[in-house]
């Protein structure tokens, strides 16, 4: 987060009539939205109607046959996932990619260690950043050498959400973030995407808890058979209107 | 971001105050002897092994305890060593190489070729054998992680390709009358000890630096703990696991090297059977055949306990075919004691 690509004036991400088929079934229709920065976007929609698949074209997982996706205004030409986390954006997939025989520390730079002269790690500087980062996102693990598959899943989810937090320059993608978790740990989760906003990050969050939606999203897409069929201001909606929407009734 | 926050003191720990969390701050990192309950070193169970051994075979024999028996227990256990802390690195990714005694045989009987028939300069024959080393690594990795078949068929065919390659060039006669050199490397001691044993802690303290310290090491941990996991975050996983297995073909070849040395003899049969003596060795020593954790201490430990137990066995007179079931009864002890002690761990946690 030293360097913030973050630029007020332009969409931190945007898709652009983004059309994505699986052998003859079309799973993202023609899709084009916005998250502008500094907020957080919803997701929503039926099962099926291709809102994980919208995530994973952003996160670089799956390639679009059609259409483009900007990035901070400029069209993304790689679409690898090691270049999407350098070009800022962090996702924080359903079943987490953390290394559950690896502890906390090492998790949350995997893949980004600090190395010292002669390429030794540098344990001592990574524990200490990551001491902070957690102790600002109140987040409590009972240490840093604790494995990640020793952790309940609520403080797995923390640490994933952490280490995007860390690494994040501009958006955080998050698939059904809370869909395991208890109540307790479920508002800890939120909790954090709020923080995300307040650091200046934006958040798309694919979601089913409507409640959740409502309480935490600046604006809520709504998608239906692949199809993205509307946006709503989360202030100026309601949430009969957005199920009607999923459903089709309306 | 980390220079705006002020640093806080060591010892405060983490905050907890997540809902839900326990009400305590736990210490920094919790004391040693916390951490050490609640996460042995994977080596544990054979460093207590070796000790039980080495304590029954004081009291057993009149020469277990002598600095000659000693040094020779790391001479002969050298070899073992080497290769098991090359396998450790392909373990850890989840892998296994059956193929590295083949390996071996193929290195020792590709140097006795080269330098002894054909008369190159050792130097020339050693990077020669190297370099076929690095090819079979090469070999291995590639249709393991490239082509995604199972490292189990892999290798198991290269256990067969090599030696059969070996003693097909030498048709099945051994090489001796090696170089000075070689049979130094093999048979010297420097200061008191044998060149082959320091030859093995030397690959034993670097390897443990790079699986422990550098972004490699963690990143082969990784693998074995979750491959998809792993490349998500931006580990190389690809490249990882070549190198894994470049380097157990490497370190197999470094080890029929010194075994050539070591008989002044080269042929296609060295060490047959060997490997699972050393998959053996590095089971015994921690690291785990699924892949995630253990270190080349572990496997070095794991060496050690079966040199130490083949050495008081010869001592009290017993058959090779005793050593064997005792090798074997010890490998499942350890892996079961392991087990054990980390479930009492995880009850304790």
């Amino acid at each position: 987060m030293t360097a913030m690509k973050i630029r007020d004036d332009v969409a931190v991400v945007e898709l652009r009539e983004v059309t994505k088929r699986y052998g003859g079934i079309t799973a993202v229709d023609g899709v084009s939205f916005t998250v502008p920065p500094r907020s957080i976007v919803a997701l929503v929609g039926d099962n099926g109607a291709g809102k994980s698949t919208v995530s994973k074209i952003i996160a670089g997982a799956v390639h679009p046959e059609e259409g483009e996706v900007l990035v901070n205004g400029e069209v993304r030409k790689s679409i690898d996932p090691t270049e999407v986390r350098r070009s800022g954006i962090e996702v924080v997939y359903q079943d987490l990619a953390l290394a559950p025989n690896l502890d906390v520390a090492t998790n949350l730079f995997l893949g980004r260690e600090r190395v010292r002269a002669l390429g030794w790690l540098d344990r001592s500087g990574m524990r200490r950043e990551a001491r902070e980062l957690l102790s600002q996102l109140d987040v409590y693990v009972p240490s840093l050498s604790t494995k990640v598959e020793r952790l309940s899943g609520g403080q797995r989810q923390a640490i994933a959400i952490a280490r995007a937090t860390h690494w994040a320059q501009s958006l955080v993608v998050m698939d059904e973030p809370t869909a395991a978790l208890g109540l307790r740990e479920t508002r800890k989760v939120e909790d954090l995407m709020a923080t995300l906003r307040d650091r200046g990050l934006s958040v798309l969050v694919v979601s089913h808890n409507l409640d959740q939606v409502f309480r935490l999203s600046d604006r809520i897409l709504v998608m239906r058979r692949g199809a993205l069929v509307s946006q709503f201001e989360t202030a100026k909606t309601s949430s009969e209107e957005v199920v009607a929407t999923i459903t089709g009734v309306m | 971001m980390s220079s705006t926050i002020p640093r806080q003191t060591p010892g405060r720990g983490l905050r907890a105050s997540a809902p839900g969390s326990p009400p305590t701050t736990p210490g920094e990192e919790g004391s040693a002897r916390k951490r050490w309950r609640a996460e042995p070193p994977d080596w544990f169970a054979a460093v207590a092994g070796s000790l039980l051994v080495a304590i029954a075979l004081t009291f057993l024999t009149d020469s277990f305890l002598t600095t000659n028996n000693l040094t020779n227990v790391l001479a002969q256990t050298a070899v073992l060593t080497i290769l098991a802390t090359g396998q450790c690195f392909v373990l850890l990714t989840a892998g296994i190489d059956l193929s590295v005694s083949a390996t071996m045989a193929f290195a020792g009987t590709m140097l006795g070729m080269l330098t002894v028939t054909y008369e190159w300069p050792v130097l020339l024959g050693l990077a020669a054998t190297f370099a076929s080393g690095l090819i079979i690594g090469l070999i291995n990795g590639l249709l393991v992680a490239r082509f995604a078949l199972p490292a189990f068929i892999v290798t198991l065919g290269g256990l067969l390709v090599w030696r059969g390659v070996a003693l097909q060039m030498v048709g099945g006669i051994n090489t001796t009358g090696l170089p000075d050199f070689v049979t130094w490397l093999g048979q010297e001691d420097v200061l008191g000890v044998p060149a082959p044993a320091l030859i093995a802690l030397a690959v034993v303290a670097v390897s443990a630096l790079v699986v422990g310290r550098t972004r490699f090491g963690v990143g082969l941990r990784a693998i074995g703990g979750s491959a998809s996991a792993a490349e998500r975050s931006g580990v190389p996983v690809l490249r990882y696991k070549i190198t894994a297995y470049v380097v157990c073909s490497l370190l197999a070849t470094l080890g029929g090297i010194v075994l050539v040395g070591r008989l002044d003899s080269a042929g296609g049969s060295l060490g047959t059977g060997m490997e699972l003596m050393v998959i053996s060795a590095a089971a015994i020593g921690g690291v785990s055949l699924f892949g995630g954790s253990g270190s080349p201490w572990g496997a070095f430990f794991g060496a050690i306990l079966i040199g130490m137990i083949q050495n008081g066995l010869n001592l009290l007179g017993t058959s090779a075919f005793v050593q064997q079931i005792a090798t074997g009864v010890i490998l499942v002890l350890a892996v079961a004691v392991d087990q054990g002690r980390r479930r009492l761990a995880r009850r304790w946690a």
